[in-house]
């Protein structure tokens, strides 16, 4: 038994004894149906539980040794510590032993496939879908979404840890906004997360060509589309990180070089045994694709490639073989159960194809009907093997269970179930992380983002331009905070500052981004630029507040950390000079401030506060209202009201320039800069500083 | 005598080869009809296992019940179609009847797949388009149509859809009122009288027995209807005029059902915030259609207590229709006049007003954002067009 199986295994048997603790009963069997051994020993209570329970012998008990000889170790050592411990004698554990040896347990092992077709990047759910269409359609269950494919696929491998999970095509192309706005990015990345191993190409995954499809296969942003590479946003790796899960293409064949497109095959090893999955899609690909995606390719027959690589894979000793193909066919008129097979797929592509497979293929998954059927079809042989397709838009799994002998590696039965996606199963855990990758992407897909607010005349940086600190980015988003705030009942601020570590790179650039036009500003980099989320605060301080804040910006002064320095900015109508080279709280002076035309002096050029105690209405973001960067000056505010999304107020501040109106002009003298002035400054300083030395 | 299936099937093909090998000399409708399906049987790559004319039958039985406005009996029967055959006309069914049952992100994302599955049907495209368009994705849809109309570009169904949403004062008529790329919904009686106009847009208040819209838009009307997106049709009356907010309060007399309102506001949005209006354009002869959402940010206050300046860009109307925020909730209900332009009432003031005006569902800000479509799925249902006859 591998690592990985034992603890299921342990915990089977735990549950299973705890359920036989109060009747242990019979005699000890090993193994199970017509290969059991009946042992002459009392099935008795063994720490508070049965021996037959400890044993794990049985499906049922979870046992799924990769050999016999694993289960007979498994034995030897439980039946040592009876014996250790002298719950059972000496003979006892030797008839335990040779009954373990001569049993049939672990001359089996068990490989679930769990695969699914024609996804078509449906990242969100596609609604509701019964089992079959009997189901009256108020009681069809809700189905799909990315979350909960990777839920239920979780469920299904938790019932068998050797498990692979497998595709059978288009699982991009043909797909909702969400997938198809980003160059089918997030499926990938979504795939990745659910666990997807090999997946056979299909047609949709031509839509773009193939290199395209080798892109998406690789990783890397695609070439001149500003959708792509959007993982900052999303959380996931910049550049795209590409398909962790390999395409298979046995049929696609490069004119150019002779070879496939992508590998035939893939191969995964369940301790000593090995299980293949040859991926293709249909060979009728070029006919229902544009020219352009299928160009310099050749598609060649199903059945025909599939026969001519069982030979490279036996010599690899490889014995059990799945075929996914992008190929299928529709149950006969019926009522389409997910589990039925009405018709037998009579005529169809894939029956044909399954008539003409050579016997040593074991199983076929298929699609892109979008149809779901789980049938036993004859092969070139005669013999009925598994063909199963799990209707599309992640609705359906296909449990596919093959029964391999451990000895000759070769499939001894194979069978499969088709389970709904079904989002009320209360066993079913949504996977988060998958789910915030989609919720990321629903939020990027959105018209706003796009949408121009205004437009300015030049970059406008979040980087300082002089020594005292000044900032482009950092004026224009305290000006719109202050805009926001000054009306009454909506702060009656005089004032507004902004922590220069909430202005985010790049700023605003001139340049267009998304095809907005120059010098356009739209909504969705506004968002880059104040991507917090923060709330609008305006509080009441002293005149003695603001000088107490502003000398609160300096490395070790007021609580500030001794290693940071951080300069705010603040909106226009207010202005200070400050000097590195003087002590704490001895730093500030010239504080001035500007309304409806009338200036005061709130600290002279001494650093003395005039009127220390008149008060004043600031406004700041809800993250430095709270004492955030260091900043607990501001913890002492008053009638504090709460106001708009900083984000809101700088789209309202940005649409007075919007045309007609003219753009933005960071040099205007109507906005009053500079606003922080630096004196004293060591001779040739060019540095706002940002550390622990404040004179830099 | 009796006979073996086997036998049987054997004598069956028999009979068809023959038919087929005379064809040339007998071809008659049922000749030719069996002629066709035993090609069909006998073509490798062939799905289909049903014969043809039970997916008309479905088809056309889908297509049925859809006008009853029966959508879950109409998605059961396209779904059993495109169980016979994967074809854009039973996907096409399925997405209409997605829209009759007011699931729209249900049916934006199958129409998604129709048109990439099935390049080649302009119906496809189109429908895809429209849905786009309406729920505010109107650049992409634009884009979209490009492509169709570069790949097909004589498909009148594409180009009546590109002059539909480059006109932005008009609605779906003629052939885009026709299946399988019908534009609306299917409509409940009564019948309008030809003179019946769309004039405004509505919001759907008081359990669907009330409606808020323009007041001025009603003016000398003789008599009045309002339809639900879902086509839900009944005739309405004038109950009062709504203080200084320039809408009407609007009685209906049968209710219309309608699904219980996102989460309100606890208070009211502030200037620079998102904003989605939804609203019907205006039009004489009033036929039916899905309402069309708009972005944009709200704008500064109106100088008059509880409206802002709307800040979405409409095309000239009577206004009416919901607006909502980013969050998915109902945030007011857009006005206009000549002197102040396009205005939105704040639910805050409307609260105050219309005692049926929905007051439940407080929600503390900032709350998650919506995704647009699940906004528009939600105006789906309570935005209505009003009708008037003069």
């Amino acid at each position: 038994m591998t690592e990985m199986m034992k603890p299921l295994a342990l915990a089977v048997a735990l549950a299973c004894a705890g359920q036989a603790a109060a009747e242990c009963t019979g005699a000890v069997t090993i193994g199970e149906g017509v290969e059991q051994i009946v042992t002459l020993i009392d099935n008795r209570a063994v720490g508070g539980r049965c021996m037959n329970a400890l044993i794990v012998d049985t499906v049922a008990e979870g046992a799924n040794y990769e050999s016999h000889r694993d289960f007979v170790r498994e034995v030897r050592e439980l039946t040592g510590k009876w014996r250790n411990r002298g719950l059972i004698s000496r003979g006892e554990r030797r008839e335990l032993l040779s009954a373990a040896e001569n049993s049939s347990v672990g001359h089996t092992v068990t490989v679930r496939l769990i695969g699914f077709n024609d996804f078509h990047g449906t990242l969100l759910s596609p609604g509701t879908f019964g089992v079959n269409l009997n189901v009256p359609p108020a009681q069809r269950p809700a189905v799909g979404g990315a979350e909960f494919i990777a839920g239920h696929v979780d469920k299904l491998k938790a019932q068998n840890p050797l498990n692979m999970v497998v595709g059978a095509g288009d699982f991009i192309g043909a797909s909702p906004l969400i997938s198809a706005l980003f160059s089918e990015e997030p499926t990938v990345e979504v795939m990745n997360r659910i666990g997807l191993e090999f997946n056979a190409v299909g047609n949709h995954e031509f839509d773009k060509g193939a290199a395209e499809l080798l892109r998406l296969q690789k990783g890397g942003c695609k070439a001149g589309d500003p959708n792509s590479c959007q993982g900052a946003a999303v959380g996931t790796p910049v550049p795209f990180e590409g398909a962790k899960f390999k395409w298979l293409s046995a049929n696609v064949v490069s004119t150019a070089t002779g070879k496939t497109l992508l590998p035939a095959y893939g191969i995964k090893r369940f301790g000593g045994v090995k299980v293949a999955v040859i991926g293709m899609t249909l060979k009728d690909t070029p006919t229902i694709v544009t020219p352009s995606g299928v160009a310099g390719l050749q598609f060649k027959d199903e059945a025909d490639t599939v026969n001519a690589l069982i030979p490279a894979l036996r010599r690899q000793g490889v014995k059990a073989i799945v075929v996914l193909v992008h190929q299928g066919g529709f149950q006969s008129a019926g009522i389409s159960d997910i589990n039925g097979c009405d018709g037998n797929l009579a005529g169809s592509a894939i029956q044909q194809i399954v008539s003409r497979l050579d016997d040593k293929v074991d199983a076929v998954i298929s699609g892109h009907t979008h149809a779901a059927y789980n049938c036993k079809l004859p092969n070139a042989s005669g013999r009925m093997i598994p063909v199963t397709s799990a209707s599309a838009f992640g609705r359906v799994l296909t449990a596919l269970d093959l029964v391999i002998d451990t000895k000759s590696r070769d499939v001894r039965t194979a069978s499969a179930n088709n389970v709904l996606v079904d989002r009320t199963d209360a066993g079913v855990t949504p996977n988060a992380a998958v789910k915030a990758i989609v919720d990321g992407y629903g939020g990027l897909v959105s018209p706003i983002a796009n949408q121009v607010i205004g437009s300015i005349t030049r970059d406008i940086p979040n980087t300082a331009i002089d020594n005292a600190c000044n900032m482009p980015a950092g004026d224009l988003i305290a000006d719109a905070q202050f805009g926001a705030t000054t009306a009454a009942g909506f702060g009656d601020a005089v004032l507004a500052l902004m922590n220069r570590g909430g202005v985010r790179n790049p700023g605003l650039t001139f340049a267009a981004r998304v095809g907005e036009g120059d010098g356009n500003v739209t909504y969705g980099e506004a968002f880059t630029l104040q991507p917090f989320g923060n709330s609008l605060v305006t509080m009441t301080l002293t005149r003695q507040d603001i000088k107490n804040v502003l000398e609160e910006q300096f490395a070790g002064c007021r609580g500030q950390s001794a290693t940071t320095t951080r300069i705010m900015l603040p909106s226009a109508g207010f202005s200070y000079a400050w000097d590195g080279g003087k002590p704490c709280d001895q730093r500030i002076s010239n504080v001035k401030l500007t309304v409806n035309g009338l200036t005061s002096t709130l600290v002279d050029a001494a650093g003395v506060v005039i009127d220390p105690l008149q008060t004043l209405r600031v406004t700041v973001n809800n993250f430095m209202a709270t004492g955030g960067d260091g900043f607990s000056t501001f913890l002492n505010g008053t009638n504090l009201l709460g106001g708009a999304q900083d984000i809101d107020a700088l789209v309202a501040y940005m649409s007075a320039y919007a045309a007609p109106n003219a753009p933005y002009d960071p040099d205007n003298p109507a906005l009053s800069k500079p606003r922080i002035t630096r004196i004293n400054a060591p001779a040739g300083s060019t540095t706002c500083p940002g550390g622990a030395n404040v004179n830099p | 005598m009796l006979m073996s299936a086997a036998v049987r099937a054997a004598a069956t093909l028999l009979c068809l080869a023959a038919i087929a090998a005379g064809a040339a000399q007998a071809a008659s409708p049922a000749d030719q009809r069996l002629k066709r399906l035993l090609e069909r049987a006998n073509t490798p790559g062939s799905n289909e296992t049903t014969p043809p004319e039970t997916r008309l039958r479905l088809l056309a039985a889908g297509e049925a019940a859809l006008a009853r406005r029966d959508a879950g009996e109409a998605a059961q029967q396209f779904e059993r179609a495109g169980m016979v055959r994967h074809e854009a006309d039973a996907e096409l069914g399925l997405i209409r009847a997605y829209m009759q049952a007011g699931e729209y992100r249900r049916a934006l994302a199958f129409a998604s797949h129709t048109a990439g599955a099935h390049p080649q049907s302009g119906a496809g495209s189109a429908l895809y388009a429209w849905l786009l368009h309406i729920g505010g994705q109107a650049r992409i849809a634009a884009q979209l149509l490009d492509n169709a109309r570069a790949r097909l570009p004589d498909d009148a169904l594409l180009q009546a859809t590109a002059s539909l949403i480059n006109a932005p004062l008009s609605a779906p008529a003629a052939g885009l009122l026709v299946p399988p790329a019908r534009f609306a919904p299917y409509t409940t009686p009564p019948l309008l009288p030809q003179t019946a106009a769309v004039i405004a847009s509505g919001v759907l208040i008081d359990s669907g027995r009330g409606v808020l819209t323009s007041a001025a838009a009603l003016g000398d009307a003789r008599e009045v209807w309002v339809r639900s997106g879902l086509g839900q049709t009944v005739g309405a009356t004038w109950l009062r005029n709504v203080d200084d907010t320039g809408l009407a309060q609007l009685r209906l007399s049968d209710a219309i059902s309608m699904p219980s309102l996102p989460a309100l506001a606890a208070r009211d949005p502030f200037p620079g915030s998102p904003a989605f209006a939804v609203e019907f354009p205006a039009i004489a002869g009033a036929v039916p259609g899905w309402p069309l959402l708009r972005v944009g940010f709200l704008g500064k206050p109106a100088g008059v207590a509880g409206a802002y300046h709307l800040g979405v860009a409409m095309p000239p109307a009577n206004r009416g229709g919901p607006v909502f925020d980013a969050s998915g909730r109902l945030i007011g209900i857009a006005v206009t006049n000549a002197v102040s332009g396009d205005r939105l009432i704040l639910a805050s003031k409307l609260r105050k007003a219309v005692a049926e005006y929905p007051h439940d569902g407080a929600q503390l800000a900032p709350a998650a954002r919506m995704p647009v479509d699940e906004i528009y799925e939600h105006a789906l249902k309570i935005t209505v067009q009003v009708i008037v006859s003069r």
